[in-house]
């Protein structure tokens, strides 16, 4: 029987917001590293002012993904490495498996493939792997990351054999993933010519709110040195705010202050504007995020809008990593999301990072 | 001086027998004068229970003191003499000097998949009179108990992942491990612990939980095996 060897207190009890400023004209684009280094997103949300299009701006980068069942052994298949992996980018995440109590596999579109299993199959699979970092009892999941543009994924090598005979003796089953295959140059999504394979689009919403309660962002993107207590409770009222927006609760715009049911009231200060609200879900690509978020500072940071431009990303709950392959579990909620602010001709933005307590970004 | 004025040759100072100082020598056969020998008769005669007859008394001298000699001093004990008889006398070596010698170890000429094969069939011969017409619960007792030397066998589960996909003869069984002969002709090292063995009858096949079989093969082979409530590796 294996031990049970609890994690300590602070490795799983707290949830972490990352608050990063940066600057849209550095060379380090800390914004779209933020972005391009998160694979797996389900949802986008874009709050800017009225005047904006961004509902023109989001339809154009509408990629359509698809949902396809293969086995694991057809993933390292030499032509379908050759054809889709090593030539363009393609992100898969398979569909339906809880990353807290069953196999998930999933492939980053750097050409990784990760697979994130149950200490059962680990020890049939055959392949070696490391532990998972976040499971409460230690020992009981393992993460196995597979470079599949590796020169050593050949059939003639003894590591791709081994991997092979796994796939073909353990997990042999099909799979349902979630596929988006896209043009590593331009970022727009390909055909992705596979029998049973079936197309899917977003699906885009779009809405106004009248008369917002705008949080103003030029106090929290002064902040020089270390942050001081007053602009990390901004920080976090501007975040709040960012949740309660995407919501579409009311009391951005009305706030509630009946102490009986609850309170709450847009932080001063704040400015009055009307806001246009995208939402688009489905598979997301990074590139095309990327894309939609340089846009988007462009237009704030060159146009003299009344208020902030907001970009919210959720990603897949049970993806089994979150930022640049951090591991990704799930305790009560398996979040992994991000926010980027814009100001109106400002060149800074403001980046939050939000990961549930099972999460090893840092 | 006369010798009898010397203080080396009087009492006290009298220099003791060659006989004494060397130990070893120590004389073990003492003559005795007839006066001593009938004294001592006399004496364990005498000393015995009075209530118990005289003919008793006499057999109790005969057997116990009669012909008999107590050393006075220690016995001589040398050691490294001592140490150097009781390793004469070992009859076995131990693991330590088999380990040095490397006599069990399989030379690599030998680590043949080919030459193992014929032992393969000695133990399908083997196994089929071990198990009989026995089916079910009967026949896995009867197949844990049995010599594993010749069998085929293959890790299907393991806690150390490589370990995984080994397969081939068995061509020896220890304790704690088997060293299998695969099919390309390596001789590979595998822990009972913490492994699930597929293990080749002529008929089916069945797994062996290693964790449950860390026995010497004699040690086995008289055990009594009871069902383990956890298979966990």
């Amino acid at each position: 029987m294996s031990s049970h060897v609890p994690l300590p207190k602070e490795r799983h009890s707290k949830s972490k917001l990352f608050v990063t400023l940066s600057s849209l004209s550095s060379k380090k684009k800390e914004h779209l590293k933020c972005i391009k280094t998160h694979a797996f997103n389900y949802r986008c949300t874009i709050i800017a002012p009225e005047s904006a299009d961004i509902g023109q701006l989001v339809k154009a980068h509408a990629n359509c993904y698809y949902r396809v069942t293969l086995k694991l052994s057809d993933l390292i298949d030499p032509a379908f490495i050759a054809e889709f992996v090593k030539k363009n980018t393609l992100i898969a995440l398979s569909l339906g498996r809880r990353i807290d109590t069953d196999d998930v596999f999933a492939i980053d579109g750097h050409g990784t493939l990760i697979l994130s299993v149950c200490k059962d199959t680990y020890e049939s699979l055959g392949i070696v792997g490391t532990q998972a970092e976040v499971p409460l009892e230690r020992g009981s999941r393992f993460v196995i990351k597979i470079d599949l543009r590796a020169a050593c994924m050949v059939p003639e090598k003894k590591y791709y054999q081994r991997i092979k005979a796994g796939f073909d003796t353990v997990l042999n089953e099909g799979i349902e993933f979630l596929v988006g295959y896209y043009d590593a140059e331009t970022g727009g999504s390909l055909n992705f010519d596979v029998p049973g394979a079936a197309q899917c689009t977003p699906v885009v919403e779009e809405h106004t709110v009248a008369d917002a309660l705008v949080p103003q962002l030029s106090e929290l993107l002064a902040a020089k040195g270390k942050a001081a207590e007053d602009w990390i409770e901004r920080a976090q009222d501007v975040f709040e705010w960012v949740g309660l927006a995407t919501l579409g609760s009311s009391q951005v715009t009305s706030p509630v202050t009946d102490s009986e049911v609850c309170e709450y009231a847009v932080s001063e200060p704040y400015t009055k504007a009307n806001l246009r609200v995208v939402r688009i879900s489905g598979m997301l690509s990074p590139m095309a995020i990327s894309a939609m978020a340089h846009s988007l500072a462009t237009q704030a940071s060159t146009q003299g809008a009344a208020c902030g431009t907001f970009l919210c990303v959720w990603g897949h709950e049970d993806a089994p990593v979150s930022w640049a392959l951090s591991e990704h579990s799930y305790l009560t909620s398996g979040e992994h999301m991000y926010v980027q602010a814009y100001m109106p001709q400002n060149d800074r933005c403001a980046i939050f990072q939000a990961c549930g307590p099972w999460d090893s970004h840092s | 001086m006369s010798d009898n004025n010397n203080p080396e040759n009087i009492g006290f100072y009298t220099a003791l027998p060659s006989g004494i100082k060397t130990r070893s020598g120590a004389p073990l056969t003492v003559p005795l004068d007839t006066s001593t020998q009938k004294f001592t008769a006399k004496f364990i005669e005498r000393s015995v229970n009075p209530t118990v007859s005289d003919i008793r008394a006499t057999s109790a001298f005969k057997d116990r003191v009669e012909g008999r000699q107590l050393l006075l001093t220690n016995s001589f004990k040398d050691t490294k003499h001592a140490r150097k008889s009781k390793k004469s006398g070992r009859k076995t070596i131990t693991a330590k000097e088999r380990r040095v010698l490397g006599i069990y170890d399989i030379p690599k000429e030998s680590q043949k998949y080919s030459l193992f094969q014929p032992l393969h069939q000695l133990w399908t011969q083997y196994i089929n009179g071990v198990v009989g017409d026995k089916s079910g619960e009967q026949m896995l007792g009867r197949v844990i108990r049995a010599d594993m030397h010749g069998a085929k066998l293959g890790v299907t589960k393991a806690k150390c992942p490589n370990y995984v996909g080994v397969s081939g003869i068995v061509a020896q069984e220890t304790k704690n491990v088997f060293r299998v002969i695969t099919q390309d002709n390596r001789l590979v090292v595998v822990p009972k612990a913490h492994c699930v063995f597929a293990l080749e009858l002529p008929k089916e096949k069945c797994l062996i939980y290693g964790d449950q079989f860390v026995f010497r093969a004699s040690e086995r082979a008289v055990k009594k095996f009871k069902p383990k409530p956890s298979i966990d590796l």
